[in-house]
């Protein structure tokens, strides 16, 4: 039984409402839905945004340490004001102003193997945007125990990829990904832009897994370049992988 | 056996690495995978930091690295060393990448 739009929500989301295959039934979804964002940095702050306004009932939100001026030029939901401050903090009073509605659970953690399961097994679909493989490897190793839906994005300089895993449906993580990569900089290039594009990407990719309409990147991943304006979209065979 | 021009598509930290989007290599028409792997970082050692080894031994890599993937016609190749490869065409090397 999902929940009742109110007279509110009806008019805040009257355009989303019209899309084909969504309707009032999939803004239901949305409102009795929690969304674990793995960091809101450049990436994860842009899903959360859009989440939000999309009116996601309910947002975790795990990002450890204080805003930086080097936060600034890619992570939206951070201000200059509030350098030396929590992040995730600045993340949920510029949510709110968004969505007041929305219910925010703000961890002022990263993902480690230690607090993962206890924390993914609160949400419906998770997000992952964190810039350590070992962070994702805890993710994706909880969300497989608990059978959550991730929604893996990831970017480096120009390019960015995207892609929905979701085992057995899906490969695992660890298919692509067996280990943490030792050449991999915790320190990479990025423009706001482009963490930005994969964000609302991923938030979309997140809307059609709660709401249940459209077609997830399961089994494929979403490969791009906005140096060249390349778009590519892979297969990935999870017969030969998990053979 | 004859040899062939293999076009390596790369992308991400490699690229960086290396400065270059493709680069070519002669090698026999069929042949595997760890044995490609090998004699690309033996013609472009700066790439073996990004994929983080340390040097390379041998006619080919023992394993794949981990994060390492390798596709054909937008399609991902088992990462195994032994994986057979038809040496024609283009193959993409792209480390899988975690900016956030």
């Amino acid at each position: 039984m999902q929940p009742e739009l109110t007279a509110d929500e009806l008019s805040t989301y009257e355009w989303q409402l019209d899309i084909e295959g969504f309707g009032q039934s999939g803004q239901s979804r949305l409102k009795n839905a929690t969304v674990l964002i793995s960091r809101v940095g450049g990436l994860g702050s842009v899903v959360a945004y859009e989440l939000a306004a999309a009116g996601v009932g309910r947002l975790i939100l795990a990002h450890a340490g204080n805003v930086q001026p080097s936060d600034l030029n890619r992570q939206i939901l951070m201000t200059h004001d509030w350098i030396g401050k929590p992040r995730v903090l600045s993340a949920e009073r510029r949510l709110k102003e968004l969505n007041p509605r929305l219910e925010i659970m703000a961890i002022e953690e990263n993902l480690c193997a230690d607090n993962a399961e206890q924390i993914v097994s609160l949400a419906d679909c998770v997000v992952d945007a964190a810039p350590l493989f070992q962070e994702r490897l805890a993710m994706n190793d909880a969300a497989e125990r608990l059978g959550k839906p991730v929604v893996e994005a990831a970017m480096y300089e120009l390019e960015a990829s995207l892609t929905v895993i979701q085992p057995p449906d899906t490969l695992r993580f660890r298919d692509l990904v067996p280990d943490v990569p030792a050449g991999w900089q915790r320190r990479f290039p990025v423009f706001g832009a482009v963490s930005g594009t994969i964000g609302c990407l991923a938030a979309m990719e997140a809307i059609k897994l709660l709401a249940g309409f459209g077609t997830p990147l399961k089994n494929r991943m979403l490969r791009m370049n906005l140096r060249t304006m390349q778009f590519d979209m892979i297969r990935l065979r999870y017969d030969e992988l998990s053979g | 056996m004859n040899s062939c021009c293999l076009l390596l598509v790369l992308t991400g930290p490699l690229q960086t690495a290396i400065g270059r989007t493709e680069v070519s290599l002669h090698c026999p028409e069929v042949c595997r995978l760890g044995e490609i792997l090998a004699l690309f970082l033996q013609q472009y050692p700066e790439a073996i930091r990004v994929l983080g080894l340390h040097h390379v031994d041998g006619p080919s890599l023992e394993q794949i690295p981990p994060g390492l993937l390798v596709l054909q016609d937008n399609t991902l190749l088992p990462g195994k060393p032994d994986t057979e490869v038809r040496a024609t065409g283009r193959l993409t090397l792209m480390p899988m990448i975690s900016g956030g």
